[in-house]
Parts: structure tokens; C-alpha cells; sequence
């Protein structure tokens, strides 16, 4: 749809909406952010970089406050139809879905301080499996809030094809573990870690397409199945 | 990242669908006049209770409502959007005659009341809007007593043959407008001294003491406060069991609130018509949209 009324007649209207959507991807700019950092101290078992991503979850919390804060303003003043509307809901479930992210990371950096806590700090022990699953996450999410910046529905679409390959490498994640373990080339202690952080990762995958399909409700007022 | 808010695409697409909703296929409440078997033939196979085709309207050489066809269901409540001069209000004076008044109005198409023409030479106006009542923007009571605001329609239509008939209408038409608790002591009182949203409720109780089949609304709270409005936004939502209503209203919150479906005017046509979650959610048309979320001019 060409809009030729691209303003609304109460112009800080538009500045809100702006505003909103300026808080939005810097909330998904920080919490990707994160999860780069997340599998980051993963990799090098850095211990100083885990324990900042769980300092940065306060941050991550207060900004989704503030953008709550932001959407239920909103509501209140403008009673948002339309466009407007599906705006308003879509900043507020990516929201919800990107705290929720944030949530995952912090358990990635947890296993990092877990492991110097255990004695087993500094060795990475973890499969190789396991980083693609880390990078095709970060892909995901990437690839959503681009969408979510271009507000680009056609793009929107096609993230749930990563998402379903995140799904297929998650599930041979799991056969590999389990062959780990029948072969006993593993502990059930570090199997288990592995199965919590391949879960955080692939829960953040559903998250990201949480916000892919925000954003085709946004632009085309479609709901997609979950 | 930069942002794009002017993005042609913060506009959004239109892609679904509208969704139809179900009317009650039964009127749930039947008063001896104003219903027949034809009436009744007609809500059973769910056809419109009225329908408007190809309607315009001229005021002198000036076209108010131009073209508009529109179904108005029974027992729905369809709200009438738009801009001022927009034709909302036109189209609804023409669903009871209410324009036959005005010097130089010209109404052209067809409207029908359960299949009937009422723009047929044979149509009396007088019982067009018995079946066809009016609540006006300005609550109008009589200068005259509560009880008499009630009963003088039905005293004169010959509703009542006893006194004590008449006692059952005007309790009967408080009660369902939601007056009587408040009334019923002080039904010698004068209309007018009840306070304005008091007096909308009247002039509803009124309209329904002859038991219409279409309510039309026009405006019926603008003049009342927040919990006035709520008052009669409740009423509404119960006579909607009973009657059709048809209601122009400014407020597009009360628009959502109210109605089940939703016609967006615009230069004296239909530009849109959906069920009122759609119109207020997906709209499909350009115009719609502009309008609804405050971009319009």
C-alpha cells in the first residue's frame, strides 16, 4: 500500500512511534550483542566477558521496562488503530521476546561461571556441534531485527527457514550426545550442561522467529501459527 | 542500525481477509406490533433487516451520499465513520424518511425494511417510523411528565387498552433502558429535569416503547460525559439482543466499542465496510487507514 498520508495530523504521534521503534533495536542491537558475547565466553571460557553479559542483564531488564513503559503510554494517549495498532503490539511482543533472549544468554554465560566454580574453568570442552548451533542463532536473531529494522515482511518469511534448520541441528545435536553417552566418550554431568545450552540456543531461535513473525503481523496484520 | 520511520512501509499491506461474523439468526424478543410473520421470514434466512442499493442523495444541486449500497443485518449494531459532511448522517436520516422534510432533498436507489421499498409511493411514513426510530445527538424529552414522554407514542399508535397496559409499556421501556430504578419514584417528574444523560436514556426508552425493529443513533452521546456514555454504550449493547441499530458516531473508540460491524464514509460514499475488528485493526483501504489512525487531511 502506497500511503500518501505518511504523517498523523498530531505530529509528536509519529515522534512516539519513532521513539518506540528507536528503543526497540537498541534493546535487540544490545541483546545480540549479548548472545555474540555469550558464545564468545563460551568458546574461550572467558570468565570476565560471562560474568559482564550477566552485569548487562540488569540493563537488558530496565530497557524492557522502559520500552513497556513506552508502549502502555501509547495505548493510553493515542488509542493506536490500524497500523498503528499492530505497531504498538508488535514493538511490545519483541520486546517480550527479546528480554526473554537476554534471559538464554545469561544462562550461556551461567555455565561459563559454573564451570570456573567447578574447577573446570579455562578448557573448552564443548562439541563443535554445539557453535554452529550458537552461530545459526545468532544468525536467526540477525536476520529478524533486520527485518524488523527494514520493516522487510517478504525477508520476515524466509527467517523461519533458519529457524527450521536451527531445528534439524539441534535435534543431530542431541542424536551426537546420546551417541556420546552410549559410548561413554562423555560424562552425563557434561552431556547435560551441553543439552542446557543447545535447549538456550534453540530457544532463542523460536524467540528470534517470534520477532520475524511480529513483523509480518506489523506490516500485513497477519498472525502466523506458532 | 539507522532508523526509517517514513518507510512507505511503516503503512503496512492489507492482505487479510475480512471475517465475517455470525448474526443471531432469531430475534430474541417480539412485541405484538412491528412484528409479522414476513419480518420474521426474513430474519430466519438471514437476510438484512434493511437494504440500502445505489443510494444518493442531493441537497439542491449538492451531492450529499453518492452510490452507497450497504446491508444493515438484523440485531447488529453497525457503526457509520467518517469525516464531517462525510454523508453518514444524510444516509441515516434516509433509512426512516427523515430527509422527506428537508426542502430540495432528493433520494434516489432503493431502500428496503425487510424487503419492503420504503420510498414506495404506498409507504406511510408514520408507521415507517414506528419501525424506524430515532435517537437524536441532543437528548429531545417532551416538556412533559416521565410517564407521558413514555406512553404518548403508544397512546397514540392505540398500543394499550388500559391503563394498566400502559403502566406495563412505560415500565417496561424504563426498565430496558435502564432507567426505572431511577425513575420509577418520580414518573410525575418533568423530562427535562432529569440530567442529560438521563434524558438520553428517555428518548431511547421512548423510541423502543413502540418497539421499533431499527434503532437509528445519531450522535446519541456526544453531549453526555464519560459515564453517561458508558450508560448508554451499555444499553446499547443490550438492545442490540432485541433491535437493529445503526449508530453515526465521531468517537471511533465508541465505534469499537459498540458495534460488530463498521462503514467508513468519506465524500458521500461507502469507502468501507467490515466487521468493526477489521476496520479497526486491518483496514483495507487506503482512506480507511489514514483516517483511522489520525493521518487523514
Amino acid at each position: 500500500m502506497t500511503n500518501t498520508f505518511d504523517r498523523h495530523t498530531i505530529h509528536s504521534y509519529d515522534e512516539e512511534l519513532h521513539a518506540l521503534h528507536f528503543q526497540v533495536m537498541e534493546l535487540g542491537e544490545l541483546v545480540l550483542n549479548q548472545l555474540c558475547l555469550a558464545m564468545e565466553s563460551l568458546h574461550n571460557m572467558d570468565l570476565p566477558l560471562a560474568q559482564g553479559i550477566i552485569d548487562r542483564e540488569r540493563i537488558v531488564n530496565e530497557m524492557e521496562v522502559s520500552a513497556d513503559t513506552v508502549v502502555c503510554s501509547i495505548l493510553v494517549k493515542r488509542c493506536p488503530k490500524g497500523t498503528d495498532l499492530r505497531t504498538v503490539l508488535a514493538a511490545s511482543r519483541i520486546v517480550n521476546n527479546l528480554e526473554r533472549i537476554g534471559d538464554e544468554t545469561v544462562k550461556l554465560a551461567n555455565f561459563v561461571v559454573y564451570s570456573y566454580s567447578n574447577g573446570q574453568g579455562g578448557e573448552n570442552n564443548l562439541p563443535l556441534e554445539l557453535f554452529k548451533l550458537g552461530a545459526s542463532s545468532i544468525d536467526i536473531m540477525q536476520s529478524a531485527l533486520e527485518n524488523f529494522e527494514r520493516l522487510d515482511a517478504v525477508q520476515a518469511r524466509q527467517t523461519e527457514e533458519l529457524y527450521l534448520n536451527l531445528g534439524r541441528e539441534f535435534q543431530r545435536g542431541l542424536h551426537n550426545l546420546m551417541d556420546l553417552l552410549q559410548s561413554q566418550k562423555t560424562s552425563v554431568a557434561d552431556a547435560v550442561s551441553q543439552v542446557l545450552i543447545m535447549k538456550a540456543l534453540e530457544r532463542i531461535g523460536e524467540h528470534a522467529q517470534g520477532i520475524a513473525e511480529s513483523v509480518i503481523f506489523q506490516l500485513e496484520g497477519e498472525e502466523l501459527p506458532h | 542500525m539507522g532508523q526509517d520511520m517514513n518507510n512507505p512501509a511503516m503503512g503496512g499491506h492489507k492482505s487479510m481477509p475480512a471475517i465475517d461474523i455470525n448474526f443471531p439468526s432469531k430475534r430474541l424478543f417480539n412485541f405484538d406490533v412491528g412484528s409479522s410473520a414476513r419480518e420474521n421470514e426474513f430474519i430466519a434466512i438471514g437476510l438484512p433487516r434493511m437494504k440500502c442499493s445505489n443510494v444518493s442523495v442531493h441537497y439542491g444541486e449538492k451531492l450529499a451520499v453518492e452510490n452507497v449500497s450497504l446491508n444493515i443485518m438484523p440485531n447488529e449494531v453497525i457503526a457509520l465513520i467518517g469525516p464531517s459532511g462525510c454523508g453518514k448522517s444524510t444516509l441515516l436520516r434516509c433509512l426512516n424518511r427523515m430527509n422527506d422534510t428537508i426542502p430540495g432533498c432528493r433520494v434516489s436507489g432503493n431502500i428496503t425494511l425487510d424487503g419492503q421499498d420504503i420510498y414506495a409511493d404506498e409507504m406511510d411514513v408514520v408507521p415507517l417510523r414506528v419501525r424506524v426510530g430515532m435517537v437524536f445527538q441532543k437528548p429531545n424529552p417532551f416538556p412533559k411528565s416521565i410517564y407521558d414522554n413514555i406512553a404518548m407514542a403508544p397512546r397514540l399508535h392505540g398500543m394499550a387498552a388500559s391503563k394498566a397496559d400502559m403502566d406495563g409499556i412505560v415500565e417496561s421501556s424504563l426498565r430496558r433502558a435502564g432507567l426505572w430504578d431511577e425513575v420509577k419514584d418520580s414518573l410525575k417528574q418533568s423530562g427535562t429535569s432529569l440530567s442529560g444523560g438521563q434524558q438520553q436514556r428517555l428518548c431511547i426508552a421512548r423510541t423502543i416503547a413502540i418497539n421499533p425493529e431499527v434503532i437509528l443513533m445519531d450522535e446519541p452521546c456526544s453531549a453526555l460525559d464519560p459515564i453517561a456514555t458508558a450508560k448508554i454504550e451499555q444499553l446499547i449493547d443490550e438492545l442490540r439482543k432485541q433491535y437493529t441499530i445503526v449508530i453515526v458516531t465521531h468517537s471511533m473508540q465508541q465505534a469499537a466499542r459498540v458495534s460488530q460491524r463498521t462503514a467508513y464514509f468519506h465524500l458521500g460514499k461507502i469507502i468501507e465496510v467490515g466487521t468493526t475488528e477489521q476496520i479497526f485493526t486491518r483496514p483495507q483501504e487506503e482512506l480507511t487507514e489514514s483516517y483511522i489512525t489520525g493521518r487523514f487531511g
